[in-house]
């Protein structure tokens, strides 16, 4: 009876009935999803547009919607006595930052190789490794900071970068043993078997194939370094400032530096955002430390 | 620091956060901010992902997918700039410009105490479920079409498919973005520190906001470092259970 009954509605085509209402829904979800996008999207246009506002016009009330696009405020922030030092700062966001990459990839990759390949500390050990990357970082601050200053390192960019290793290691730890475990044993046992002790078959085979799985890491750990705000705040002084803790003395602004601040504000989420679109293939797998794929 | 005054006080510093009224605060602070904010985004996040998976074509997706990884990666600090200074500036903001528009009061929304706490949710709202959004549609894209193709001809309806096949599918997925998103969300510090500093008075201040305030204005490092325990403690009880979860699930049940 079943069967008849959907042969004659397919017959009778009741499918224009549902596909009207399937056309309302879809429209609706169409809506829905558009409205999310703009809202996702549209704050940081409008930093985007009120940077390239002449900085007369910047804060002006009702906001200007029509005017001749210029560059003088992104000219303001990069001589060099504005504020901070804008230039200053963004040289010292890439040497920390580096400093930071460097170490998470060089140590990381050494320690992902024995996890993924003799299961090193059993399971316990990669999850306490990834724990250290997700406890609060203001727990920690106070001892960190304490070390530094009696190692006498507080305000230098090495301290800064090794701040950042904190969190930047574990996360490589962990995503590099993802990129390691999925390159077959066999290679490296061919090159053994070849008379290449374990490191020159480390060297020789696992590296090149981790390449883009490194890429990767080390893309994320820059951009991790290069948005970290509080160990930056903390221990970074005149010499060191990175770009966010510049970014402080915009917090109370006068009417003149809505220009500035917004050129400011693009310019530093500038280098996440293309780091970002490189990785877009990447992205939930390395927001959710491996855990999700793509 | 001055040296060479540090007393042994035992379990002093862990003794007066039973007591301290602005501990009990704060924490309270954090936890409801944590709820709201997680609730909120995870429930946005859920529903926007299944549209995009379900309703939209394959370019729209991935269009919107492109976009509204910019919230995400943006560095917080500037998020919290572009909101506080742009948007909700007491005299240049767009906020109070468009209620202006509708013939009402503009409002100090990070100064008053009735609007801190809703504002700064706000952004996190914003800069965070985008997150939820990617995590959710890169998991729903990758199901077994067969449940959902073998429910459709036995004329489920979308909700049933969703409620009965999707959800159960996706929990994994589900338990890896509570778990990151309460931790996240539980020792936020950036944003609320950019906007607000904890205030106005305390209503903003959450745990991370009132250690570093007690650890580097007034360096009372050995009540921080109690602080900073309690709150450890905390986010690893909140964490083993939900791992715990995890490892169910993942094991199948």
């Amino acid at each position: 009876m079943g069967l008849v009954r959907r042969l004659f509605t397919c017959y009778t085509k009741p499918r224009r009935v549902t596909s009207l209402t399937g056309k309302a829904t879809k429209s609706v979800a169409y809506a829905i999803t558009a409205l999310f996008a703009f809202f996702a999207l549209f704050p940081f246009v409008w930093l985007v547009i009120t940077s390239l506002k002449p900085a007369m016009e910047a804060f002006s009330i009702p906001p200007l919607w029509l005017f001749v696009p210029t560059l003088e405020n992104y000219q303001t922030i990069m001589s060099s006595e504005w504020f901070g030092g804008f230039v200053s700062s963004f040289a010292n966001s890439v040497i920390i930052a580096s400093i930071s990459t460097v170490l998470s990839i060089g140590v990381g990759i050494l320690a992902a190789y024995s996890f993924a390949r003799f299961k090193t500390g059993g399971s316990g050990l990669p999850y306490f490794i990834l724990s250290t990357r997700m406890f609060p970082q203001v727990a920690v601050i106070i001892p960190v900071y304490l070390l530094f200053y009696y190692l006498k390192l507080v305000d230098t960019h090495i301290a800064v970068g090794l701040s950042h290793t904190l969190f930047n290691l574990p996360f490589s730890v962990w995503m590099l043993v993802g990129f390691l475990g999925s390159i077959p044993i066999e290679i490296e046992e061919a090159a053994m078997i070849d008379g290449c002790s374990r490191l020159g078959a480390f060297r020789r085979t696992v590296l090149p194939l981790a390449v883009p799985g490194i890429v990767v890491t080390a893309i994320f750990c820059f951009s991790f370094s290069w948005n970290e705000f509080l160990y930056a705040l903390v221990l970074t002084g005149a010499n060191t400032r990175t770009l966010p803790v510049m970014a402080i003395s915009f917090v109370e602004p006068r009417g003149i530096v809505f220009g500035p601040l917004s050129a400011t504000g693009v310019l530093t989420t500038l280098p996440s955002l293309v780091f970002a679109y490189l990785l877009r293939r990447h992205l939930v797998k390395g927001l959710t430390l491996g855990a999700v794929k793509q | 620091m001055k040296q060479g005054e540090n007393l042994f006080i035992g379990a002093g510093n862990y003794a007066r956060l039973v007591t301290d009224a602005a501990f009990h605060e704060s924490l309270w602070t954090s936890l409801l901010y944590t709820a709201v904010v997680v609730f909120i985004e995870f429930t946005l996040g859920l529903l926007i992902a299944e549209l995009l998976t379900t309703q939209v074509g394959r370019g729209f997706r991935n269009a919107v997918n492109l976009l509204i990884i910019v919230p995400v990666m943006m560095t917080p600090v500037v998020v919290a700039l572009m909101w506080k200074i742009l948007f909700m500036h007491p005299s240049f903001g767009l906020f109070n410009y468009g209620l202006s528009l509708l013939g009402l009061q503009g409002q100090a929304w990070l100064g008053n105490y009735a609007t801190a706490m809703p504002s700064v949710i706000l952004v996190d709202i914003w800069e965070w479920s985008p997150f939820v959004v990617l995590v959710l549609v890169s998991s729903m894209s990758g199901l077994p079409t067969e449940q959902f193709e073998a429910s459709r001809v036995d004329g489920a309806s979308g909700w049933q498919i969703f409620r009965y096949i999707s959800l159960p599918l996706l929990k994994p997925a589900i338990l890896v973005v509570l778990l990151i998103r309460i931790m996240d969300a539980f020792r936020v510090f950036d944003t609320i520190f950019m906007m607000t500093k904890g205030g106005p008075g305390s209503s903003t201040e959450v745990l991370s906001i009132l250690i570093y305030l007690q650890a580097f204005p007034f360096f009372r490092m050995g009540y921080a470092s109690a602080m900073s325990y309690v709150m450890m403690f905390i986010i690893d009880g909140i964490s083993t259970a939900l791992i715990y979860l995890l490892y169910k699930t993942a094991k199948g049940d």
